[in-house]
C-alpha cells in the first residue's frame, strides 16, 4: 500500500494500559525479528480495537521518518534503572532516529521478553545456511536522556 | 585477480546464444541457472525478481548481445530498431533501477557505429568490450575498500553487494587483515542472511548475521569499526538510493561516530536524492513469507524498496572507476565526480540496484 498521512509508530509490544489512551484510526506496527510479534501480536491486538494497523520492517523506521510519515513514536520498557530503560533490541533505533526527525517519542509500560529467536529460520523454515553465526540480543538499553519530557515524567511515576 | 570470483560477482554468463541467469531467489540452497533465449525471457526474469541487484544490468546488457547474435541477417537499420524494442521492454520493467541510463548507453554504442558490412562484428565486440572493462572496475572498487580496512576491524553491511563483499573480505584474507563482518538480515527479501552471510562464509571470512533492529546495540557496544554498503543510484551531490535500512543505519553510524562507507557508481543524470523514485512493493512482500501468511489477513503493510542516503552522512564514497590509490573525489558542490575518465556509461551506472 501506498501511505500518505502521518500516524503514530509503535516499536514493541505494549501493556493493556497503553491502549486506553491510543485512540488513532491507523499506526505502523514494526514487525519485531526475529519473532515477529509485531505482526503477529501487536498488529492482532490494534484490529481487535479497530485501529487500522500498517507493518512496517524493523528497517523502514527512519525512511518513514524522514518521508513525514510518522508523527509520533511508542516504545516500551520491560524495567527501568535511573537512566536507562530496557527495552526491546531495535528501540533505540527508533527512538534515536525519532529525535533526529524531531518527532516526539514516549516511554510506555511493555512486555520485553529474553528469549533469543533464530534468525536462520522463519515461520519454521530456514532462510540460509544453517551454520553461519548469529547475533540475536533480545534487549537493550535506552538511555531516558534521549525521551521526550512526558516520558521521563511517566519514568519518576512508575 | 587473485582470488576466485565469487559466484554471485558476476551472476550472469552468455553462452552461445543461450543466456545462463543465476536465479538468486534460489540461493543458498540451490546455484541454479535460468536458461534465457531471448530478450522477453530476460525481461520475465527481472520483473519476476529472478535476478537483482547487479545481475540485472548483465541481464540488460547481454539480453542486446544475445538479440545480435541471434540477428545475423539483420541490417544495422533492423538492429538498431530491435535495440530500441528491447530498451523499451526494459525500461517498463521495473522503477527504481536506472533501466534507462544502461539502455541508454547500449542505444549510444549502437548508434556511435558507423553503417557497414561490419557493423554487427563492431557493435558485439563493443559491448563486449564494455563488460570486460566493468568487471575490471568493480575488482578495482573492491580493491579501494580493501585498503580502507585494517587488520581488526569490524565492517557492518547491509543487503547485498553483488559478490563485492566476498571480495573485498577475500582480499583482506590474501594481505593478512583479520577482518570480520556483521551482516543485517535485511528484511524483507533477506538478501544479508541468504546472500552476503552465505557468500562471506563461503569466502571463509568471519561473519555474524545481526536482525536489521540490533545495529544500534552493536555500535553502542564498539562491536562496528566502521560501515561499508553497496548504492543502487546515485544523483550529482552524492547522495546515493539503496536498499531500505541504509538511511537509518547512516544515521546510527553518525550518531555513534563510526565511518560509513559507499560503493557507489557516478551520475550526473540526477541533481540530489530527492530525484530519485522510490519503488513502493506489495504488501504480500512483508506479510507473506514462501507463500505463508505471517499475520491476519486484515494486515495492510508499507514497503519501500529503497531509501536515499544523504551524502552529508558518508563519510567516503568509493567511486568505480576510481585510480589506484584514490577512492573518490568530491566536487565543488560536494557531490562526487566520475573519476579517471570514465563516463557514467562507461562505469556500470546502477550496478547495484536491487529489490
Amino acid at each position: 500500500m501506498h501511505v500518505h498521512r502521518p500516524m503514530p509508530l509503535i516499536f514493541g509490544v505494549p501493556h493493556k494500559s497503553f491502549y486506553k489512551d491510543f485512540k488513532p484510526t491507523m499506526a505502523f506496527v514494526a514487525e519485531l525479528r526475529p519473532g515477529l510479534e509485531g505482526t503477529r501480536v501487536v498488529a492482532k491486538e490494534l484490529l481487535r480495537r479497530r485501529i487500522q494497523p500498517v507493518v512496517i520492517c524493523d528497517n523502514m523506521m527512519a525512511h518513514c521518518m524522514e518521508r513525514g510519515l510518522v508523527n509520533g513514536v511508542h516504545v516500551f520498557y520491560g524495567r527501568l534503572t535511573r537512566h536507562k530503560a530496557v527495552c526491546r533490541t531495535g528501540s533505540l533505533i527508533a527512538v534515536l532516529c525519532a529525535r533526529t526527525h524531531q518527532i516526539p517519542t514516549r516511554l510506555h509500560r511493555g512486555k520485553v521478553s529474553r528469549r533469543e529467536g533464530s534468525l536462520l529460520k522463519l515461520d519454521g523454515r530456514n532462510v540460509t545456511a544453517q551454520n553461519i553465526k548469529t547475533f540475536v540480543p533480545p534487549t537493550e538499553e535506552v538511555p531516558l536522556i534521549y525521551m521526550d519530557p512526558v516520558s521521563r515524567e511517566l519514568r519518576r511515576k512508575a | 585477480m587473485k582470488e576466485k570470483e565469487p559466484v554471485l560477482f558476476w551472476p550472469v554468463r552468455l553462452e552461445g546464444q543461450t543466456l545462463y541467469i543465476l536465479d538468486e531467489t534460489k540461493v543458498p540452497e540451490k546455484v541454479v541457472y535460468i536458461k534465457v533465449r531471448d530478450y522477453r525471457q530476460a525481461v520475465d526474469a527481472v520483473v519476476t525478481m529472478k535476478t537483482r541487484a547487479f545481475g540485472q544490468f548483465l541481464t540488460v546488457v547481454y539480453a542486446f548481445i544475445l538479440e545480435a547474435r541471434k540477428a545475423v541477417q539483420a541490417s544495422p537499420t533492423d538492429l538498431r530498431l530491435l535495440f530500441e524494442k528491447i530498451a523499451e521492454a526494459f525500461n517498463a520493467s521495473r522503477p527504481t533501477f536506472p533501466f534507462e541510463e544502461v539502455t541508454g548507453m547500449v542505444l549510444g554504442v549502437a548508434r556511435g557505429i558507423g553503417d557497414g558490412p561490419q557493423f554487427r562484428t563492431v557493435l558485439l565486440r563493443s559491448l563486449e568490450g564494455m563488460l570486460d572493462g566493468i568487471r575490471r572496475q568493480r575488482i578495482g572498487r573492491a580493491e579501494a575498500a580493501a585498503r580502507l580496512l585494517s587488520s581488526g576491524d569490524s565492517v557492518l553491511t547491509h543487503c547485498h553487494v553483488s559478490g563485492e563483499m566476498a571480495l573485498i573480505g577475500a582480499i583482506c584474507r590474501r594481505q593478512k587483515k583479520r577482518v570480520k563482518f556483521f551482516a543485517t538480515e535485511t528484511r524483507p527479501y533477506l538478501q544479508g542472511a541468504r546472500l552476503t552471510a552465505w557468500e562471506l562464509k563461503r569466502a571463509g571470512c568471519d561473519v555474524t548475521l545481526i536482525p536489521d533492529n540490533a545495529v544500534a546495540k552493536v555500535m553502542a557496544e564498539k562491536k562496528v569499526s566502521c560501515v561499508l554498503v553497496g548504492s543502487d543510484r546515485s544523483a550529482r551531490n552524492g547522495d546515493f538510493a539503496n536498499k531500505v535500512g541504509t538511511y537509518q543505519i547512516a544515521l546510527l553510524a553518525r550518531h555513534f561516530n563510526i565511518p560509513f562507507y559507499a560503493l557507489v557508481q557516478p551520475s550526473r543524470r540526477l541533481a540530489n536524492g530527492r530525484d530519485i523514485p522510490i519503488e513502493v512493493r506489495g504488501d504480500d512482500e512483508i506479510l507473506t513469507f514462501e507463500g505463508r501468511r505471517l499475520g491476519d489477513k486484515k494486515l495492510q503493510a508499507y514497503y519501500p524498496g529503497f531509501d536515499v542516503v544523504p551524502a552529508r552522512l558518508v563519510t567516503q564514497h568509493i567511486a568505480i572507476g576510481a585510480p589506484p590509490g584514490d577512492v573518490g573525489r568530491q566536487d565543488r558542490n560536494g557531490g562526487l565526480c566520475p573519476l579517471s575518465g570514465a563516463s557514467p556509461g562507461e562505469a556500470g551506472e546502477g550496478l547495484d540496484a536491487r529489490p
